[in-house]
């Protein structure tokens, strides 16, 4: 994401240490199949992001996807946010390869590159700890997000964008 | 040389196969006689089949004598010859202008000698015989009385009953058909005709006037009809029938000025009902404001509780932040680099793509978001109250609504249901009315035309009324039947007396059955044959008679068949047709009286001859008055011996003993 015009309005989400916190809790739970496939790769990251901090979008997709709903406090659901849906961070993508880039710089990441598919990222040992060491209100309600995520990690990210993009036009 | 002549048979020609048998007539009285069956009557039979007669009744001598007949004979000064087959009436009957000798010469007419059969090319021979003497071509009344009975034509065949006497009339008493009421009403007519009572324009005037009375009496039974009907319905005139659909119209009209004013009154004239319906207005604004203060509250509450959810998910993330800074410690260097690709990671590029705050400035924006969701909380709680009060109104000014409503529905009924009885009193008398009214108009046409029918029945009568006055001038001018039977009564007295008849009183001619009367008898009535037969020739004799005085239309031929028919020799067969006692009280049997008949017969026929006038006359008889037979042999043109006794010939059929 770009931040907004660089206006003097304090936006959370868009904090580098809370972004980086829900890159590793993504890499943490999504990182590989039960199968030990990896799928965490830039795009797949750019959605996973994305839904993690948008979670009734997130319920609606499971639910299309026929994977059941996705409990949501009162607070998330019934807010502005929810209803102002911002997609510019699913467009100018410049951010994610950034938050890879630090992330990787402190250590965080292991990176694999495969010739055909290209990078794909786990948690080093050190992430690993880290993550479970995030509690707290805000960060328990984001893992139970990404374990929830765990039922799609199979469909491929071309699927995942198609439903997301005929959900967010009829929100349009 | 003799004119005025309509009629004179000039000879009768029997072409036969072995030869030609020939009688020639002469003017005046010819006398055939004999014994009987020499063919004497045929002769007279032959005349009338070739004047049209419908069957001549052959026997043995002449069957196998004779092929056909021939009649040479004057009509009006020119000479024909008719032609007949004998034996077949129904085959035509050819007539040429011309001599007999000269009949190879001239094409023959073809003429049909009966109306009932097909016509042929030249047409009737009746029509043929009357315009070839100038009689007129009539139609009479079948049954005179009546004016509606068929017309039916007057035939030749009709008129020669007049002058033809043949064996069985003469003397008889059914004297031209008199016991035959339908042929004795033709001969009735056919008697008028003769003497001109029976005019032409006569009788298509009565044929009108049979077809007016028919018509008067279709339109009679049509009125009857028509008025049996209208006698039921309650109007007697037609301008009753006007008055009635005229009120009818009014009151209708009436009714229908009531059933406007009505409808308009109906539209609310209660003051009460305005009333309720401005409070029921006023209430219904009032509902309005409260339910748009209302919405508006509830738009408050949904806004500001978003927004103070969105401050209370930005509190959490920054809880969040602080902790996640606290773990993740100093993630920006002041040299970074990139672990796959060696690029520097400048700080600028990352604060390009994110917020890096510290703990002073996270602190402060969590003091002002609690802030304002504390103020956020006050706020959405005075709207939710403002929002429970609106709705608490709302309930008690509905019921109010619904108090006002049903005040104003009971109003609205009260005020209207007096005028909708009375509207629909109004509708029930109205269709009354209407359908009154069209009974009305029906009676009126069906009046119209029993007027019509009456109008037309005026108007037949008139046209009967002046038929009937010309017809009575036309009856004026004609010759009185009292006239008619005077002369001929005068001259049978006259022939009477000259045959020396005793007790001549009371001698006429009937005006009822146009037959004579003798001492006041009617001529059917006398007992003695002899009589009737000197009676019934008179009766003929008059005819002739009044002929050669006035203008009649009658041939002047006269036939007689057995002169001496109960005079003297009375034969057997006719023993019962008379009474002997009678016969020799008259004297019948006198020859002198048969003389004078003779006698009378020639002399009459003479004195035409004198007068220039034709009266031809040809008489068979069994026997002829001896004197006559000397004084009058010149008038003899046939006499018959069957011994052929005297050299004279057997009969007509002369050579019939050839074969035998």
């Amino acid at each position: 994401m770009k931040k907004m015009n660089n206006l003097p309005y304090f936006i959370p989400d868009e904090e580098l240490e809370l972004n980086m916190a829900l890159l590793m809790i993504i890499l943490f739970y999504l990182a590989k199949t039960k199968n030990g496939k990896f799928t965490a790769n830039n795009e797949r990251l750019l959605l996973y992001m994305y839904l993690l901090k948008n979670p009734r979008i997130l319920s609606e997709v499971l639910f299309r996807m026929d994977r059941g709903s996705l409990k949501i406090s009162d607070i998330e659901y019934f807010s502005v946010e929810s209803i102002a849906v911002n997609v510019d961070s699913l467009f100018n993508t410049g951010w994610i390869k950034k938050l890879l880039q630090l992330s990787a710089n402190k250590k965080y990441l292991e990176i694999t590159y495969y010739k055909t598919d290209g990078f794909f990222y786990t948690l080093t040992d050190h992430a690993n700890d880290l993550v479970e060491s995030l509690n707290g209100s805000y960060f328990n309600k984001v893992k139970d997000y990404a374990i929830a995520m765990q039922k799609i990690q199979s469909e491929s990210t071309s699927k995942l964008n198609n439903v997301l993009n005929t959900l967010l036009q009829g929100n349009a | 040389m003799v004119n005025k002549t309509n009629i004179l048979i000039k000879q009768l020609i029997l072409v036969g196969y072995r030869k030609n048998y020939l009688v020639p007539f002469h003017p005046g009285v010819n006398i055939i006689y004999g014994d009987s069956t020499t063919g004497k009557s045929t002769i007279l039979e032959l005349i009338n089949y070739l004047l049209g007669s419908s069957k001549f009744d052959t026997y043995d001598e002449i069957e196998t004598a004779v092929r056909y007949a021939a009649l040479e004979l004057e009509l009006n000064g020119k000479t024909y010859v008719i032609k007949r087959d004998i034996f077949d009436s129904s085959k035509f009957v050819e007539v040429y202008e011309a001599n007999y000798g000269d009949i190879d010469k001239v094409f023959p007419e073809k003429y049909t000698a009966s109306y009932g059969q097909k016509e042929a090319p030249s047409g009737y021979l009746s029509d043929f015989l009357l315009d070839s003497m100038g009689f007129p071509n009539v139609k009479v009344r079948r049954a005179p009385t009546q004016t509606d009975t068929k017309m039916v034509q007057l035939s030749f065949r009709d008129i020669f009953k007049y002058c033809y006497l043949n064996q069985e009339d003469i003397g008889s008493k059914h004297l031209l058909d008199v016991n035959n009421w339908a042929v004795n009403n033709k001969n009735k007519q056919t008697f008028k005709y003769l003497f001109n009572l029976l005019d032409s324009s006569i009788t298509s005037i009565e044929h009108e006037l049979a077809d007016l009375s028919v018509d008067k009496r279709l339109l009679e039974s049509k009125y009857n009809a028509v008025s049996d009907f209208l006698r039921d319905t309650e109007f007697k005139s037609l301008e009753e029938i006007y008055h009635s659909s005229d009120e009818l119209d009014q009151q209708i009209e009436v009714l229908e000025e009531e059933l406007n004013q009505i409808k308009q009154n109906m539209v609310a004239n209660s003051d009460k009902y305005h009333a309720l319906k401005e409070i029921l207005l006023t209430i219904q604004l009032h509902i309005k404001k409260l339910e748009e203060d209302r919405s508006s509250s509830e738009n408050a509450i949904e806004r500001y509780t978003r927004l103070k959810n969105d401050y209370l998910n930005d509190i959490e993330k920054i809880k969040a932040i602080e902790l996640a800074k606290d773990k993740i410690g100093n993630s920006l260097e002041v040299s970074m680099s990139c672990p796959i690709c060696n690029n520097d990671l400048s700080i600028e590029a990352v604060r390009e793509s994110f917020q890096v705050s510290d703990n002073d400035k996270l602190n402060h924006e969590l003091n002002i978001l609690k802030r304002r969701v504390k103020d956020l909380i006050e706020i959405i709680k005075s709207e939710k109250d403002k929002y429970k009060k609106a709705t608490t109104e709302l309930y008690g000014v509905n019921i109010e609504l619904n108090q006002a409503r049903r005040m104003l529905d009971e109003e609205s009924i009260e005020m209207i249901t007096p005028y909708l009885t009375e509207r629909d009193a109004i509708l029930s008398k109205l269709a009354t009315l209407t359908e009154k009214r069209g009974q009305t108009d029906i009676t009126l046409k069906i009046r119209n035309q029993e007027e019509k029918i009456a109008t037309a029945i005026v108007k037949n009568q008139n046209k009967i009324d002046i038929l009937k006055e010309k017809l009575q001038e036309l009856q004026e001018k004609a010759p009185s039947l009292a006239e008619v039977t005077t002369k001929l009564g005068e001259t049978l007295d006259g022939y009477l007396e000259k045959v020396n008849v005793k007790n001549r009183v009371n001698i006429g001619i009937s005006q009822s059955t146009f037959l004579p009367i003798v001492r006041g008898k009617n001529y059917i009535e006398i007992t003695s044959g002899g009589l009737r037969t000197i009676t019934s020739i008179g009766h003929f004799v008059g005819f002739q008679q009044y002929s050669l005085d006035k203008d009649m239309n009658l041939p002047r031929l006269l036939m007689i068949d057995t002169v001496g028919k109960y005079l003297g020799k009375t034969e057997e067969k006719y023993f019962n047709d008379t009474d002997i006692a009678e016969d020799g009280i008259e004297n019948i049997s006198d020859p002198s009286k048969y003389k004078n008949i003779y006698e009378y017969l020639i002399n009459m026929s003479e004195m035409a001859e004198q007068e220039g006038k034709s009266c031809q006359i040809i008489l068979v008889d069994n026997d002829v008055p001896p004197s006559i037979q000397k004084e009058y042999a010149g008038f003899v043109i046939a006499h018959y011996s069957s011994s052929g006794e005297g050299g004279l010939p057997i009969g007509l059929i002369d050579d019939a003993d050839v074969n035998k």
